[in-house]
């Protein structure tokens, strides 16, 4: 495997190797101009803002929109693209670098409205003021597309989002590794997007049942999945599952492992047959 | 001309032209029947409510459907690590 590179796209490091990093940096840096809830100009933005109740959007963005409501219909609602509202009401209406903590309470819940959104080809339709936030997919669908620009074997890993060519190596949460043949790699949880608000503990990862930031009880999820999408979004919804997270993802044949508040370590079946080496012959 | 030749001839007149007429039915049901026959093909083969072979249910088979949510969401493949790992997967 080459040299590894370093930058930073979409509030995270980038890390790849395999391939030319410019080329890498160039897909992020699009994904990101057209997603960034908080970049004015970004298509998302405009569209969150238009006056309209639909609007013709680009193919990307119908893609990772399709991606998402998609992601939805898997998992049950559980991972839900209008939930910008209770992200904000939460306190992450800025880049995450400028959240922090702050005296004032938290907004009130901001429940899903996945059922007023619909997009047939091109055409968004959605009441005026339903805010999109498509994170949920965006950094994944990006990483699945710049693994495809490495020349060789090699990986890219957005945040932790990780996608390889050829087999990789990756540390886990809580310590470990994990040989990642084929396919991606996610991990989702609190110990980075989180803040407070007058003193009550916030993160990113909001609950469509109740609209609010999820109180699972797991910090970190890592799931294995044919895509770093697929991964990603079936990490997000084995979170916010709670102590169901690890039945839901065998039931799928995923691989996961799930890291409690505690410190404790669960890997569900899937994970564990994966992990455990051969026998070796007598 | 006598009366019996005149009626004679009459009665040849008169065959002559049930003889045409017969004729003319014969043709007029044959041209019908042709005009008919090439509308009706031209119909079937592209007239958009006329299929040209058995109609198929317009969803996609159940066998293509259930591939495409099995790609869709499918596991990928891991391993016991051999080396030290270059990369570190953390949260999103």
């Amino acid at each position: 495997m080459s040299g590894v590179s370093r930058f930073r796209a979409m509030g995270c490091e980038v890390v790849l190797s395999g391939g030319d990093a410019a080329a890498v940096a160039e897909v992020f840096a699009r994904w990101e101009g057209v997603f960034s809830r908080f970049l004015p100009e970004s298509e998302l933005s405009r569209v969150n803002r238009s006056p309209a109740w639909a609007l013709k959007v680009s193919p990307l963005f119908a893609r990772a929109l399709r991606a998402a409501l998609d992601a939805a219909a898997e998992t049950d609602g559980l991972v839900d693209p209008t939930l910008a509202a209770a992200l904000e009401s939460a306190g992450y209406d800025r880049d995450f670098p400028l959240v922090g903590d702050r005296p004032q309470p938290a907004g009130p819940a901001a429940p899903s409205r996945l059922g007023e959104v619909r997009l047939d080809g091109l055409i968004l339709r959605r009441p005026p003021g339903l805010a999109l936030d498509l994170n949920g997919v965006v950094k994944s669908l990006a990483v699945d597309e710049a693994v495809l620009r490495l020349t060789g074997d090699g990986f890219v890993s957005a945040g932790g989002d990780l996608a390889v060519r050829g087999p990789v190596d990756v540390g886990l949460p809580g310590g470990g590794a994990v040989r990642v043949v084929k396919g991606g790699l996610a991990t989702s949880g609190v110990a980075t997007r989180s803040w407070r608000r007058d003193g009550v503990g916030q993160h990113h990862l909001v609950d469509p049942r109740t609209g609010r930031p999820s109180d699972s009880p797991w910090a970190q999820v890592t799931v294995s999945g044919a895509s770093c999408l697929v991964a990603d979004v079936a990490a997000k919804a084995a979170f916010l599952l709670g102590a169901d997270g690890p039945r839901w993802l065998d039931e799928r044949g995923l691989p996961g492992r799930f890291l409690a508040r505690d410190g404790a370590i669960v890997a569900n079946g899937a994970w564990r047959r994966g992990t455990v080496p051969e026998p070796a012959c007598t | 001309m006598s009366r019996k030749a005149a009626e004679a001839d009459n009665r040849s007149r008169v065959a002559a032209a049930r003889a045409r007429a017969r004729g003319a039915k014969v043709v007029l049901g044959a041209l019908t029947t042709l005009v008919f026959g090439v509308a009706f093909v031209g119909a079937k083969s592209h007239a958009p409510g006329h299929a040209r072979h058995r109609a198929r249910p317009l969803a996609a088979p159940s066998s293509f459907e259930l591939a495409v949510r099995q790609s869709a969401f499918a596991a990928g493949a891991i391993a016991p690590p051999v080396q030290p790992p270059p990369v570190v997967t953390s949260t999103s």
